[in-house]
């Protein structure tokens, strides 16, 4: 187990460095001068100069990309272009608000679709389970943006009842982390039914029918033990893709997150800021795959075995 | 010598008819599966629109000119689902932005797939050293979450739709390429390509004439899934500014068109959202169809 983990966590060092050298070669080999961007139209050639020298721009392309890594091996991943501020500040001070749309979206998709997949298994067939599976599919089809957007129509703009924008108080982030959680509830609810119903029909769960156990207890104690095992990496998955798929749901509702910052980066060509934000959410979710995946082997023994071999 | 030539007519010939009763196989599996057949029914419709919509509706007339004095107006006879705040009538709109969805879909599904199939079916085909700076590769491209990858391409190198095409390929690619690579891992063991090889059929006839249109199967639910995933990047992509710009009735440039309006016309986000809900609806309903109808085993 511990040489498995230790595997993994080597082969993040090539993955950060390949996705580290596409983002600076995306960002330095398009058009655009980040010199000139910054000082604008008015800036004389010299002034221009100087200011790309100050950058480390005029290093040539490997030349600037050794730089980089030499320097983020010592754990200085730069200043932003823009404001001159070392880039790890401007991650962490917009990384809690993404984090927190995150999980409060993996929080209700786990609450939400574990249950309703559960009652959904429990009743298969029936009209309930149908109108569920009837709604679910609609949900997985739907934009998030969209679904946002109703959102705000229905809860800021008819009922008043919620703000749509701002990220001050907690109850900002409701609306936003209901369109963050939709598409993730839907797969929950339909991973978690499909995976009970297999449980249910498997020999030991006859076995405990068999042997005069309640089935409510069957239900909670001896099938969902087995039937929430691909949930869980279902969940891991998702808390992945969610630090960094947030970005559209952060554009409705003007959240300052990781997300906005990383387009504002793009978009003024600011390099080291666009790659420290991606490789932190990158890195993140990897070692997010990771824990989910030792986790895992931690709550089903056979996997465990397999690895101990 | 006429060992070889009768092997070679003989085996296409079988394949052909295999091939020809599976796929008729799959269909009758297919035509009993009803939300199956719902989501084929739609998504033909929509597909006859995107082709059609030419013949009934004039690109520069009704989709794109702004009639100021036709604001805002309430769904009628002229007009059946109203106007949006050019004046412009929403139902040719949301019928001709099912022609944009439809080509960027599917032209990002021939690019991953062209792509995908020549990797994946290289690196499980050779394996050893390819093998792994391939699926390497395909680790590294995973590892970029969500849509971060594809906005770094579309807002670094401009949202010409050639880059579209390239940004929302790139996060296709690397799922199409595991796919055919382990399709094509469990078929090269099978005794039929042991058989082709030892009539002396180069690797490339193998991979591309009897590896492929076997592992067509999961190649292909991956397709239609990649189809409906594209239309709501794309419709995305648009809605923050960074895809296809408005006056294009792009559902997702309809959408963002209509936020700035959400508060007195909230409608006006109505039909584009559930064009893209309904295409992307009967996509999933076909792509789970085809999935229980190439593997039996796997419904029940």
């Amino acid at each position: 187990m511990h040489r498995y983990v230790i595997k993994r966590l080597l082969m993040l060092i090539p993955v950060m460095l390949g996705i580290s050298f596409i983002l600076y070669s995306i960002m330095t080999l398009t058009p655009g001068d980040p010199a000139r961007l910054l000082l604008g139209d008015g800036a004389t050639e010299e002034a221009i100069e100087q200011k790309r020298d100050e950058l480390g721009l005029n290093k040539g392309f490997f030349g600037g990309y050794v730089d980089y890594l030499g320097k983020a091996a010592h754990g200085d991943f730069g200043k932003s272009y823009r404001s001159g501020e070392p880039v790890y500040k401007e991650v962490f001070t917009r990384f809690p608000n993404t984090l927190k749309l995150a999980t409060l979206a993996i929080g209700i998709s786990i609450i939400v679709g574990v249950l309703v997949g559960i009652i959904q298994a429990v009743r298969q067939y029936s009209l309930l389970d149908n109108v569920i599976s009837a709604i679910t599919l609609i949900l997985t089809s739907m934009p998030d943006f969209w679904f946002g957007l109703i959102l705000i129509i229905l809860f800021a703009v008819e009922l008043k009842l919620l703000p749509a924008s701002g990220n001050q108080h907690w109850y900002n982030f409701i609306l936003p982390g209901l369109t963050a959680s939709m598409n993730y509830t839907a797969g929950t609810i339909r991973l978690t039914r499909s995976s009970m119903l297999e449980v249910i029909r498997s020999d030991y769960i006859r076995t405990a029918r068999a042997k005069g156990v309640d089935e409510r207890t069957i239900t909670y104690k001896h099938a969902l033990k087995n039937a929430l095992l691909p949930v869980v990496t279902l969940i891991g998955i998702n808390l992945g893709w969610q630090l960094g798929g947030t970005i559209i749901v952060e554009q409705i509702f003007a959240i300052p997150g990781i997300g906005t910052l990383m387009i504002g980066a793009v978009r003024s060509k600011d390099t080291p800021l666009l790659m420290a934000s991606v490789l932190f959410v990158a890195l993140l979710a990897s070692l997010i795959n990771l824990v989910t995946d030792i986790l895992y082997a931690y709550i089903d023994p056979r996997i465990k075995a397999e690895y101990s071999k | 010598m006429s060992n070889t030539a009768v092997g070679a007519a003989d085996v296409p010939a079988a394949r052909h008819y295999k091939k020809k009763s599976q796929a008729t196989a799959i269909w009758r599996r297919f035509k009993k599966n009803k939300m199956a057949m719902i989501g084929l029914v739609i998504f033909s419709i929509m597909v006859i629109i995107a082709v059609c919509s030419p013949i009934f509706i004039n690109y520069e007339k009704d989709v794109i000119t702004q009639t100021i004095s036709q604001r805002y107006q309430a769904p009628s006879l002229t007009h059946l689902v109203g106007t949006d705040q050019f004046g412009r009538d929403i139902l040719c709109r949301v019928l001709w932005g099912a022609r944009i969805s439809m080509s960027v879909g599917i032209a990002v599904v021939a690019l991953s797939l062209i792509i995908g199939s020549i990797l994946g079916a290289s690196a499980g085909f050779f394996g050893g050293t390819w093998d792994n700076v391939v699926m390497r590769l395909m680790d590294i491209l995973l590892a970029i979450p969500g849509t971060m990858l594809a906005i770094t391409i579309v807002a670094a190198m401009g949202n010409s739709i050639p880059n579209l095409l390239l940004a929302l390929g790139i996060e296709q690619v690397p799922k199409m390429t595991r796919i055919v690579r382990s399709s094509v891992l469990t078929l090269k063991r099978a005794d039929y390509i042991e058989a082709a090889r030892a009539c002396g059929t180069s690797n490339a006839r193998i991979i591309f004439r009897h590896i492929l249109p076997n592992a067509i199967g999961p190649i292909l639910v991956q397709a239609t899934l990649t189809v409906a995933r594209t239309i709501i990047s794309i419709a995305g992509l648009s809605f923050i500014g960074l895809g296809i710009q408005p006056p294009s009735p792009e559902w997702g440039a309809m959408i963002s068109e209509a936020k700035s309006q959400l508060m007195n016309y909230p409608y006006l986000v109505m039909a584009p959202g559930i064009a893209i809900i309904l295409t992307v609806t009967s996509l999933t309903l076909i792509g789970d169809g085809l999935r229980d109808a190439l593997d039996p085993k796997l419904k029940n």
